[in-house]
C-alpha cells in the first residue's frame, strides 16, 4: 500500500482524487461560467438601463438645451432622483459646456465635478458606470447627457456568486470524501485484501486466506483465488518433497561420486606404482639379458679355449708318444741318441712352451669360470629380484582386480540412482505440467475476470487491476513452472550424460578388469619362466662350481707338467752336457713319460668334462638368453598392457570427474530447486 | 499618453468658442434669438388643415408693428430656411397684409386687435413681444426673465385658432389664459 511510484497509487486514493478532481473542475468551470455570464447579464442590463434613462432624459431636455431652458433641464434632471443607482447626470450644451447637473443624495457627499463632454459611449471605471449620449432636438444635435450609475451591485453580486461557488466546492468535496470512503468500504477493501495475499502469494506464502465476506463478485473472486491458492499449495508441497527426494538423491550420488573419484585415483595411483615396478622389472630382465649374453658369451670363448686347450694336450700326447718311442728309439739306437737329444731338446722347448701356454689357458679358463660364476650369481641374485618383483605386481594387479570390481559395483549402485533419480525427474516433469495448466487456467480465470470487469463498467476499472495482477501472477507462476521444467531437462540431460558416462565407465572398468587379468597372466607366465630362468641359472652356478674344481685339477696337473718339462728341458740339456746321464736319463723319462702319458690322459678326460661342461654352460646361456628374450618380450606386453591400463585409469579418473562435476552441478540445482521451492510458505 | 486628455480638453474649449461664435446669438442680439425661436415654433407647431405651408413653397412671416423692429427681425430671417421652406419677410402694414402669411410677428401693440382677428381669420400664428399680449388673444409671446429669452402660449387662442402645439414646446412655455 505505502508503493507511491509513479502510476500506481492505491485504488481509493485514485478513486478519491478523479471523483474530488473531476467535481472541483465541473464546480469551477461551471462557477466561472456562470459568474461570468451573469457579470455580463448584469452589465448589459446595467448599460441598457442606463441608456434608457439617457434617452429619457435626451427625449425630455431636447427642447429645453433648444430654447435654452436651464431650469427645464434642471427638472428634467431631477426626475432621476427616483433612481437610486444614478450618482450623478450632467446636460451638456452643443459646444459641451455644462448646461445643466444633477446629483443624487448617495453621489453629493462626493461632491463630484462634472467631467468634461465625451463622444457617445459608456465605460466602467472605479466601480461605476460612465454613460454619455447624443441629444437632438428637430434633427439637429442639440448637446448631449451624461449618466454616472452606480455598478457596486455588481461586485457585490460577483462577490456572492464567488462565496457561492467556493461554499459549493467545499460541499461537494466533502461529499467526494464521503462517497470514496463508502466505495473504499465496499470495493477497495476487498480488493486490498485480495491485493495483499496476492502478493503474500507472490512473494510465496501459500497458507493466507483471503476473508472477503461479501455475496458479490469480490466474494466468488476470493473464493476462486482461495480455491487456487489450496490448488497451489498442492502442487508446491508435491513439488517440495520431489524436489527434497531430489536433493537427497543427488547427494548420494555426489557422495557416491566422491568414492568413485577416490577410487579411480587409487586406482590411477596403483596402476602408476604397476607401471612402475614393471618398468624397473623390465630394466632388471634387460640387464639379466646384458649378462645372460655376457656369460654366454664367456661361455664361448671358455669352451673354445677348452677345445683348444684339448688339441694342445692330444698335442702333447702325440709328442709324449713320440718321445716315448723315441725314447724306446734311443736304447735301440745310441747312435742317433744326440741328434735325437737335439730334437728332443727342442722338442721340450716346444714342450715347454706349449706347457706354459697350456697353463695360461687354464688360467684364463679359471678365471672365466670364475666370471661365469659370479655372474651367473649375480644372475641368479637379479632373478630371484625380478621373481620378488613380478610377484609384486601380481599382488598389485590383483588388489587392481579388486579395486576395479568394487568400482564397477559403485557404478551399478550409482546407475541405479541415476536411473531412480531419471524416474523423479519424470514425476517432476508431471507436476511441473499440473502447474502450468494451472497457472493457464488461472490465466483464462483473469481474462474471465478482465472480461468481467469491463462488463462492470466503472465500479469494474478497480477490479480490472486485480484481474491484471491476477494474469501477472499467473504469468509468473508459469514462468517459474518452465524454470522448473528446465532445471528439469537439464537435470534429465546430466542424468542421461551421467547414465552414458558410468554406462562408460563401467565398460572402461570392465575393460581395465580383463586387461588386469591379463596383466596378472602375463605376470604369473614371467613369474614362472623366472624361475625355470632361476633354476637355470642355479645349476649354471652349481656346474660352474664344479667345473671351477676340475680346473683348479687341471691347473694344478698343468703346473706339474710344467715343472716336469722343466727338468726335461734341463736334463736335456744335462743329456746334452753328459751323455753317460742319457741312458739314465731316457729311462726315466720313459718312466716320467708314462708318468705324463698318465697325465695327459688324465687332462684329457679332464678336458673332456670341461668341454661338456662348458658346452654345457652355453647352452645353459643361450637357453636363459632366449628366456630373457621372452621374458623381454611378456615385459613388452605387459608394459603395452599397462600404458592401456593407465590409460583406462586416466579415462576413468576422467569419467569420475565428469560424473563428480555433473552430480555436484545436479546437486546445486536440486539445492536452488530446494531453496525456491522452500520459499514457498505452505503452513 | 498623458497629455493627451489635455490637449484634447483644449481642442474641445478652442471648438466651443468658435460655434458658439457662428451659430449662438449672444445674449443680447435679442433679434437674432426672437427669429432663432420664430423657426423653432414653426417646427412645433401644426397649422390647421389647409394653413400648412406646402413643401419647397416658401414660409411666410409678417413683421408688424415698429418699422425698425420689424426691419431688425427682417434683415435676421432674410434668407434662412425652414426644413425644405426658404423663409420669407414681409411687412404687414395693417390687417389687410396678415393673408399669406403663416406667421405673424408684432413688435408692438399696434393695430393689434385687427391684426389678430385677421390672423386668426387666415389661420396664421400669431406671435408678440408686449406684456400681456397672450392674454389679449396672441398665441405666442415673447418675455425676458433673468436675462434669458423666454416666451408664454395662450393654449386656448391657440385651439381656437385650430393650432396644436407640441408638449415639448408647452413645457418650457408659460401658460396664461385669457382673463
Amino acid at each position: 500500500m505505502q508503493d507511491t511510484r509513479l502510476g500506481y497509487r492505491p485504488i481509493n486514493r485514485r478513486l478519491m482524487w478523479w471523483m474530488m478532481g473531476t467535481t472541483s473542475i465541473t464546480l469551477v468551470a461551471a462557477c466561472a461560467f456562470f459568474v461570468f455570464y451573469d457579470t455580463q447579464t448584469g452589465k448589459r442590463a446595467m448599460v441598457d438601463k442606463a441608456e434608457m434613462l439617457a434617452r429619457v432624459v435626451a427625449i425630455n431636455s431636447g427642447a429645453a438645451l433648444s430654447f435654452h431652458d436651464a431650469r427645464a433641464a434642471h427638472e428634467t434632471l431631477a426626475g432621476l432622483a427616483a433612481a437610486d443607482e444614478v450618482i450623478a447626470a450632467v446636460i451638456y450644451d452643443a459646444s459641451g459646456q455644462p448646461f445643466a447637473s444633477h446629483q443624487n443624495a448617495s453621489g453629493a457627499a462626493g461632491g463630484l465635478a462634472a467631467p468634461p463632454a465625451e463622444a457617445p459611449g459608456h465605460r466602467f471605471q472605479d466601480g461605476d458606470l460612465h454613460l454619455f449620449h447624443a441629444i437632438a432636438f428637430l434633427d439637429e444635435d442639440v448637446g448631449s447627457v451624461y449618466l454616472r450609475l452606480d455598478a457596486s451591485e455588481l461586485a457585490a453580486r460577483l462577490a456572492w456568486f464567488l462565496s457561492v461557488a467556493v461554499l459549493l466546492i467545499l460541499t461537494s468535496a466533502c461529499v467526494s470524501a464521503i462517497a470514496s470512503a463508502r466505495l473504499r468500504r465496499q470495493i477497495v477493501e476487498p480488493l486490498e485484501a485480495l491485493v495483499e495475499s496476492s502478493r503474500a502469494i507472490s512473494d510465496g506464502d501459500l497458507s493466507r486466506r483471503v476473508l472477503v465476506s461479501t455475496q458479490d463478485e469480490f466474494g466468488s473472486l476470493a473464493e476462486t483465488f482461495n480455491h487456487m491458492t489450496a490448488g497451489l499449495r498442492n502442487l508446491v508441497d508435491q513439488a517440495r518433497q520431489s524436489i527434497r527426494e531430489l536433493a537427497s538423491v543427488s547427494r548420494g550420488l555426489q557422495e557416491r561420486g566422491a568414492g568413485l573419484f577416490r577410487e579411480s585415483r587409487r586406482q590411477a595411483g596403483a596402476t602408476g606404482e604397476v607401471g612402475h615396478s614393471v618398468s624397473r622389472m623390465i630394466t632388471s630382465i634387460r640387464d639379466v639379458n646384458t649378462s645372460v649374453e655376457q656369460l654366454a658369451e664367456t661361455s664361448h670363448e671358455t669352451s673354445t679355449s677348452i677345445l683348444e686347450m684339448d688339441v694342445s694336450i692330444s698335442e702333447i700326447a702325440s709328442n709324449m708318444d713320440q718321445l716315448t718311442s723315441a725314447i724306446d728309439n734311443a736304447s735301440a739306437a745310441v747312435t742317433q741318441l744326440t741328434s735325437n737329444i737335439d730334437e728332443i731338446v727342442g722338442d721340450v722347448q716346444r714342450l715347454h712352451a706349449a706347457a706354459d701356454l697350456s697353463a695360461g689357458r687354464v688360467r684364463e679358463l679359471t678365471s672365466s669360470v670364475a666370471q661365469i660364476a659370479a655372474n651367473a650369481g649375480e644372475s641368479h641374485a637379479l632373478s630371484e629380484s625380478s621373481r620378488k618383483e613380478a610377484s609384486q605386481g601380481m599382488a598389485a594387479v590383483s588388489d587392481t582386480i579388486e579395486a576395479m570390481g568394487e568400482i564397477s559395483s559403485s557404478f551399478g549402485h550409482l546407475r541405479q540412482r541415476v536411473a531412480r533419480l531419471a524416474d523423479k525427474s519424470e514425476s517432476i516433469d508431471e507436476v511441473v505440467q499440473v502447474i502450468t495448466g494451472v497457472a493457464e487456467q488461472t490465466g483464462l480465470l483473469s481474462l474471465n475476470a478482465a472480461i468481467i470487469a469491463a462488463q462492470a463498467g466503472e465500479h469494474g476499472t478497480a477490479f480490472s487491476v486485480v484481474a491484471d495482477q491476477v494474469s501477472a501472477l499467473a504469468d509468473r507462476t508459469r514462468r517459474s513452472a518452465h524454470e522448473i521444467a528446465d532445471l528439469i531437462d537439464a537435470i534429465k540431460e546430466d542424468t542421461t550424460a551421467a547414465v552414458h558416462a558410468m554406462q562408460e565407465g563401467a565398460a572402461k572398468v570392465e575393460r581395465g578388469v580383463e586387461r588386469s587379468h591379463a596383466a596378472g597372466e602375463v605376470l604369473g607366465q614371467i613369474i614362472e619362466k623366472t624361475e625355470v630362468s632361476t633354476n637355470r641359472v642355479r645349476e649354471i652356478v652349481e656346474s660352474t662350481a664344479r667345473q671351477s674344481d676340475d680346473l683348479e685339477r687341471v691347473d694344478r696337473a698343468a703346473r706339474e707338467v710344467q715343472q716336469i718339462v722343466r727338468q726335461i728341458n734341463q736334463s736335456a740339456h744335462d743329456q746334452h752336457a753328459a751323455t753317460g746321464e742319457i741312458v739314465e736319463a731316457v729311462e726315466h723319462i720313459r718312466k716320467l713319460g708314462g708318468a705324463v702319458r698318465g697325465a695327459t690322459e688324465e687332462q684329457r678326460r679332464g678336458s673332456g668334462h670341461l668341454t661338456r661342461a662348458a658346452t654345457h654352460v652355453a647352452e645353459m646361456a643361450s637357453e636363459i638368453a632366449e628366456a630373457t628374450r621372452a621374458q623381454q618380450g611378456s615385459s613388452e606386453i605387459i608394459r603395452h598392457a599397462l600404458r592401456v591400463f593407465t590409460e583406462v585409469a586416466e579415462e576413468t579418473l576422467r569419467g569420475a570427474e565428469e560424473i563428480n562435476a555433473s552430480v555436484a552441478a545436479l546437486s546445486e540445482r536440486a539445492t536452488r530447486l530446494e531453496n525456491e521451492i522452500d520459499r514457498f510458505k505452505i503452513d | 499618453m498623458g497629455e493627451r486628455p489635455g490637449r484634447v480638453r483644449c481642442a474641445l474649449c478652442l471648438l466651443a468658442v468658435l460655434l458658439g461664435g457662428a451659430a449662438m446669438p449672444e445674449s443680447g442680439d435679442a433679434v437674432a434669438a426672437r427669429a432663432d425661436f420664430l423657426l423653432k415654433f414653426a417646427r412645433l407647431v401644426e397649422w390647421p388643415a389647409g394653413a400648412q405651408p406646402v413643401p419647397e413653397e416658401p414660409l411666410v412671416v409678417g413683421v408688424a408693428g415698429d418699422a425698425a423692429a420689424a426691419q431688425a427681425i427682417s434683415q435676421a430671417l432674410a434668407g434662412r430656411m425652414l426644413d425644405e421652406n426658404p423663409v420669407v419677410v414681409r411687412r404687414v402694414a395693417s390687417a389687410g397684409d396678415v393673408a399669406g402669411c403663416h406667421i405673424v410677428f408684432l413688435t408692438s401693440e399696434r393695430d393689434e386687435a385687427s391684426i389678430l382677428a385677421a390672423a386668426r381669420e387666415h389661420a396664421a400664428l400669431t406671435v408678440g413681444e408686449s406684456d400681456g399680449f397672450a392674454a389679449r388673444g396672441g398665441v405666442i409671446n415673447f418675455y425676458e426673465e433673468d436675462e434669458a429669452l423666454r416666451f408664454e402660449i395662450n393654449s386656448a387662442a391657440a385651439d381656437r385658432a385650430g393650432f396644436a402645439i407640441s408638449s415639448r414646446l408647452l413645457r418650457l412655455a408659460k401658460l396664461v389664459g385669457e382673463p
